[in-house]
Formats: structure tokens, C-alpha cells, sequence
């Protein structure tokens, strides 16, 4: 069975993501309404980013704090927030998307979707949204 | 092919008239077909994985006995109203050369035998976009069937964005 502890479970307020571990530096606690505090590595402020209304419209966290994915980039750190983040199951095993729909997405941010058995899961790329966000600006609004 | 949502037809012509078989369903208020040959099962609607940046077409994906499947709303793809689904909408289950796919349908009828000779063609007056994802369309009880070209369908989903 392949090794699922480097897939991690992201919750947003109405959906779940899969993801890998090695797109992240780390995951810190942030303010829902003020984003990541702090400075990045290279002295820079984080861009924060809700990851739910950037991926399904009205998918809006209402807790007052949430967890920070934080994605490094070239030049600027992304904090995309999410409600929760756990440990994939143990069953779980990751199968790539039919090659029907990959072709058809706007944006590759699907790269395959995590199977267990309670649960059908998208995995996202990380990496891949971030730089559309830097891409787009638009999309931080 | 699972026959445990629908009855074979008790109306198939003598053996000798070319027949082919067809699956009836519904889209909308409107009847459909595809041929049966492309269906492996049917199944009861069940809730699908939206997956980011794919096309209303391809609204997400399904867990089918351990493969992953893309869900084709056909109602989107031919432009029909997409009413709410019911406890009638079903999960058509196909394979047509390298694809395999879940068509929602509204609803699943029967499966029937049709003479090749019944077919007629695509009615001049319908949308050419629809038309083109036809092979034809037949009379069965007094309702009209639009029968899928699976060909056609499948390359206008590998076009569609």
C-alpha cells in the first residue's frame, strides 16, 4: 500500500481536499479576517487567500481563525486558509483524473482525486493555484 | 450490462429484421436514446465530487466499484433546462471505445429493440448542434426518441469548454 502520510486533508466550510505535504513550508493558525500575520523568509508579508470561494463560489469559512497552508513562491509566500487540516486515512490511495475531464479543466489545479473508503476526495495542486493567484490578482478579492 | 433497473422490451420484431437495441431516458421533459451496447450498469443518482474548473458538462466525478468515472450532465451538453433532480434521476454507466463515463439522465426507462428501418432522420428543423449528436430519431409509443450517436457525443465532450 503506498505511503499516504505525505497526503494531507484540507477542510474548507463545505468541502474536503486532498493535497501533498511537500507543496507546504508549514501550517500556522491565522486570523479568518486579517490573514497570516507576520513576515516570510525573505521579509515579505504573506498573501493570504481563502482556498474555499477560490475553488467553489459561497464556499466561505465562518470561524474566526483558520489554518494557513503556507505556499512559498520566487519572490512572495502564499497563506491559503482552510478550516481544518488532518491526516488522510490510511486506506486512502490517490488515482489520477479521467483523462475525459483533466483535459476540460480551466485550471490545472486537479491533479487526481484521493480514494478511501468513506471517501471521494479531489487533490489539488497546490503550487499550481498559488500561481494562478499571483497570476490574477483579481482572484485575491 | 446490469438488468436490474430496467425491463428487456416485449416488443422485439422477428429476428429476421436488423434491430439494434436501445436504452430510452429522459432528459427534461424529453426522450432520448443511446445504444445498449455502451451500457455496462445503471445506478441510482448518487453524489458526485465537484472538481475545480471543470466545465458544467463534466460537473465532477464518481467512485464506480473503484474506478473513477467524469459525470456527464447531458442535459448541459444538448442545452436542455436542468431541472432538480429527483428520486428518478439515474447514473448511466458507459464505455464507448477508450471512455468511460457516468451520463445523468432524469430519468431511466426501458430498454428496446428497434428495426434499423425505423430510424428516421434527424428532423431539418432541429438546432444543428443538437442534431449533430444524433443518429436519428424514432417513433415508440407515441412519443418521439432522439437516439445519441455515441461517436458524436463523446468527441462533442472532448471539444466542449
Amino acid at each position: 500500500m503506498p505511503d499516504t502520510s505525505a497526503i494531507l486533508i484540507a477542510s474548507t466550510a463545505q468541502r474536503r481536499y486532498a493535497f501533498a505535504r511537500g507543496d507546504v513550508m508549514s501550517i500556522r493558525l491565522a486570523s479568518t479576517e486579517d490573514g497570516l500575520a507576520g513576515l516570510d523568509e525573505r521579509g515579505q508579508p504573506f498573501i493570504s487567500v481563502q482556498l474555499g470561494p477560490l475553488l467553489a463560489a459561497g464556499d466561505r469559512s465562518t470561524l474566526p481563525r483558520q489554518r494557513a497552508l503556507v505556499v512559498p513562491m520566487r519572490r512572495r509566500s502564499i497563506a491559503l486558509l482552510v478550516d481544518q487540516v488532518d491526516q488522510a486515512p490510511a486506506d486512502a490511495r490517490v488515482l489520477p483524473l479521467p483523462e475525459l475531464l483533466r483535459t476540460r479543466l480551466a485550471q490545472p489545479w486537479a491533479t487526481g482525486v484521493l480514494v478511501s473508503e468513506d471517501a471521494l476526495l479531489v487533490q489539488l495542486d497546490l503550487r499550481a493555484i498559488v500561481r494562478s493567484v499571483l497570476a490574477a490578482p483579481s482572484r485575491l478579492s | 450490462m446490469s438488468t436490474s433497473e430496467f425491463v428487456y422490451s416485449r416488443t422485439a420484431p422477428p429476428a429476421e429484421i436488423p434491430t439494434l437495441n436501445w436504452l430510452f431516458f429522459l432528459l427534461s421533459s424529453e426522450h432520448y436514446a443511446i445504444l445498449s451496447p455502451s451500457v455496462r450498469e445503471i445506478t441510482r443518482y448518487r453524489q458526485v465530487t465537484p472538481v475545480p474548473g471543470a466545465p458544467a458538462v463534466l460537473p465532477g466525478v464518481i467512485n464506480h466499484r473503484g474506478q473513477i468515472l467524469p459525470v456527464v450532465d447531458l442535459r448541459v451538453l444538448i442545452g436542455l433546462h436542468e431541472d432538480d433532480l429527483t428520486r428518478a434521476a439515474r447514473l448511466v454507466i458507459v464505455q464507448h471505445n477508450d471512455v468511460d463515463a457516468a451520463l445523468l439522465v432524469d430519468a431511466v426507462f426501458d430498454l428496446v429493440t428497434l428495426p434499423i428501418g425505423a430510424i428516421e432522420p434527424v428532423p431539418a428543423g432541429l438546432d444543428p448542434a443538437r442534431g449533430a449528436l444524433l443518429r436519428g430519431v424514432a417513433q415508440h409509443e407515441d412519443q418521439t426518441i432522439a437516439l445519441f450517436e455515441m461517436d458524436a457525443l463523446i468527441t462533442r465532450l472532448r471539444e466542449y469548454s
